[in-house]
């Protein structure tokens, strides 16, 4: 596969604070790279160096093999950017705004109408095309946003953040456009503090944190790449702290802790881990209630690469 | 081409502010023109009598004559409540009856007690009988008074008053120069007014930071992005100007010829300035409330300082001395010389020394604009 995107040694700062330290990316084409960090990570500075809209302290950035500069248009015209704000005019009707940015891209009137008809019947909004974007609920507008970028038929796709502040089903149907116009053969790139929306879209992910890569890999590599592969739960477990030697004491155990009658139980490999425990609940009569077991999420993966949850650190 | 159009879409959706503008001044100048351009001509009003002879002497069928000329005689029954009936419904407007001795009273030179009227309101037709009657009275009584028989007395007061004088009415007018020197007295405001208030909104929805990004990672070159709007500021200020113009000519009923074409080229350069400052205020500000404070800070502040609302020579020297740094004190001083002048004096140096320091302002707001873009892209990528 080709190289589309190379990130070599970029460093990017605002004033004393660096936004992106010395990172390093390589995204090859038909890949759903994600780039996922809590918000202030770095993610938007290094799309917005990506495309040029920043000056590079320092390293360098090749897309589809070419460097990319502010006047690298022929460049410029492969791309499709949808950003976390949505980008339309007011003043212009659905169709209008798509047509716009689309003619942005596409000289040529038939190309553009039959683009323009194809951006809005994959984006759902053909019931819409002749509202205002103020008339748009929430999702339809972030549909409108991604329509504008991607009407064009770019090879490389950039999606900072498109679902923030969207209800579920809008979501989901944002997602599965993106899995379908990567299906169609565009490279993306999406970036999310949302670990759930990487891990369901995304074939490779780069995590980063305070402008620096801690990791990278497909979802799989980067979950073995932490200790903890099992999690157990119980709720309203009636045991006495003591117990808890007993459980430590159990094959694969890395931890275990109890909070306000909730059992939470860390497991490092092995088989059958879920029965043991409550094997060992049932041997000292302690009742309970739910029970989950769960699979190590990229948060588990952020948590043992940084020391802190990707969710703690939103907002 | 595809700015342009955008331009022209959203310019469209903004551009009520400026028709306000554009539409309130010309509706007060053409009412301004055609009240001071009108001209009235007297006309009598006719009315409706019904008139009694009681005395039926030679006189006062002489006097009967003369007050039924010009009025409609009714004939009616000299009843009281058939009378009051038709006063009533107005099918007479008011009742005469000649009183019984009125040739003898008048033949004394007693004018007194020689009609008896009805009428139902008092009104403008019962003033204008009454008038009637007096002038009649007083004309004969005069002409007896100089040794006339009542006869005599009575056919030369007829004569006399039947002669019409044609009265016109000539108001504070006009003439079509006065007209349009006040037309490109007050121009600069609107003009001013309406360009900002159309162009600022449109530059600055065209400026906001997210389609602005959006734009620039697109093939698009800012330079094309750049051209794009500044024809479609280029194509609304003509047209805008052009509105004004036509306006002007049609208002003050006089073409563009002779001194009024200086003022049409200093309206020119004025437009030019105005559009610049547009650029340059929607560089700077991203709100159209503030836009907004602007156009009535500057466009009411320079108009009061320049002369464009109070004459020049009644601003104070210093506030003159202030004023000279704001291109409206050029243009209102260009005006003046323009239209004070006449045809045989008509100097050019005056006028062409301040369409150049005009000209000089039209650069400078041009390049303070291009500046602001300029660093305005250089900030957002640091």
């Amino acid at each position: 596969m080709e190289t589309v995107v190379k990130i070599s040694g970029l460093v990017k700062s605002y004033k004393e604070l660096t936004a992106v330290n010395d990172l390093d990316l390589e995204i090859k084409e038909g890949e759903v790279f994600g780039l996922l960090g809590p918000n202030g990570s770095g993610k938007s500075t290094t799309i917005n160096c990506l495309l040029a809209l920043l000056d590079l302290d320092k390293g360098d950035i090749e897309i589809f093999g070419k460097k990319m500069t502010p006047t690298a248009y022929d460049i410029k015209k492969d791309i499709g950017v949808i950003m976390q704000n949505v980008a339309v005019f007011e003043e212009l009707t659905v169709y209008e705004n798509i047509d716009y940015f689309c003619g942005l891209y596409i000289t040529d009137k038939a190309t553009r109408k039959q683009y323009v008809d194809e951006a809005i019947k994959f984006s759902g909004l053909e019931d819409f095309v002749k509202f205002r974007p103020k008339k748009l609920s929430g999702g339809l507008l972030r549909r409108l946003n991604i329509a504008c970028g991607i009407a064009h038929k770019p090879k490389l796709i950039i999606l900072d953040e498109p679902t923030v502040a969207v209800d579920p089903q809008s979501r989901n149907k944002i997602l599965e456009g993106i899995i379908e116009l990567n299906k169609n053969g565009a490279t993306v790139i999406y970036t999310s503090h949302y670990m759930e929306e990487v891990e369901q879209i995304c074939s490779r992910i780069a995590i980063i944190d305070k402008g620096k890569k801690i990791a990278e890999g497909t979802k799989e590599e980067l979950k073995k790449m932490v200790k903890n592969t099992e999690t157990i739960t119980i709720l309203a477990c009636e045991m006495e702290g003591s117990l808890l030697g007993e459980i430590n004491e159990l094959p694969h155990v890395i931890e275990s802790g109890l909070e306000d009658k909730k059992l939470t139980v860390h497991f490092s490999g092995g088989k059958h881990n879920l029965l043991r425990v409550l094997d060992c609940l049932q041997k000292h009569d302690v009742s309970f209630g739910r029970v989950y077991s769960e699979l190590p999420t990229l948060n588990d993966v952020f948590l043992e690469l940084t020391g802190t949850a990707l969710r703690d650190q939103e907002g | 081409m595809q700015v342009f159009k955008l331009f022209l879409k959203i310019l469209k959706k903004r551009l009520a502010p400026a028709l306000l503008f554009t539409g309130i001044f010309i509706l007060i100048l053409a009412s301004i023109s055609a009240s001071s351009s009108q001209s009235e001509t007297y006309e009598p009003s006719e009315l409706r009598l019904a008139i009694f002879d009681e005395d039926n002497t030679e006189a006062s069928k002489l006097a009967i004559k003369y007050i039924s000329k010009g009025n409609e005689i009714i004939k009616i029954d000299n009843d009281d409540d058939k009378l009051l009936d038709a006063l009533y419904y107005t099918t007479i407007h008011y009742s005469i009856t000649v009183n019984k001795g009125f040739e003898e009273k008048l033949s004394r030179g007693e004018t007194d007690d020689l009609f008896t009227v009805k009428f139902v309101h008092e009104n403008y037709s019962n003033a204008l009988a009454d008038s009637k009657m007096n002038e009649y009275v007083k004309t004969v009584s005069a002409y007896i008074k100089i040794g006339q028989d009542i006869e005599t007395a009575s056919k030369s007061a007829a004569d006399t008053l039947s002669k019409h004088t044609k009265v016109t009415y000539q108001q504070d007018t006009k003439s079509a120069d006065e007209i349009m020197a006040m037309f490109f007295q007050y121009l600069p405001y609107v003009l001013f007014s309406a360009i900002i208030s159309a162009l600022g909104p449109v530059l600055i929805v065209m400026e906001r930071k997210e389609v602005k990004d959006r734009t620039h990672c697109s093939s698009l070159k800012p330079s094309n992005e750049t051209l794009g709007k500044l024809l479609g500021a280029a194509v609304f200020v003509a047209a805008d100007w052009a509105v004004f113009m036509i306006a002007g000519t049609v208002i003050s009923g006089n073409s563009y010829a002779g001194k009024a074409l200086y003022a049409v080229a200093n309206s020119v350069i004025y437009a030019l300035i105005s559009a610049g400052i547009a650029l340059l205020v929607a560089t700077l500000v991203s709100n159209d409330n503030v836009l907004n404070v602007i156009i009535q800070v500057f466009g009411l502040g320079s108009s009061f300082l320049c002369g464009v609302f109070v004459p020049q020579e009644f601003l104070g020297s210093r506030v003159l001395t202030a004023a000279k740094v704001l291109p409206a004190y050029w243009y209102i001083k260009a005006n003046n010389s323009i239209f004070s002048m006449s045809d045989v004096v008509f100097s050019k140096t005056e006028i062409l020394k301040c369409f150049c320091i005009e000209g000089i302002f039209a650069v400078i707001v041009f390049a303070a604009a291009f500046t602001a873009v300029k660093m305005s892209r250089r900030s957002k990528k640091m």
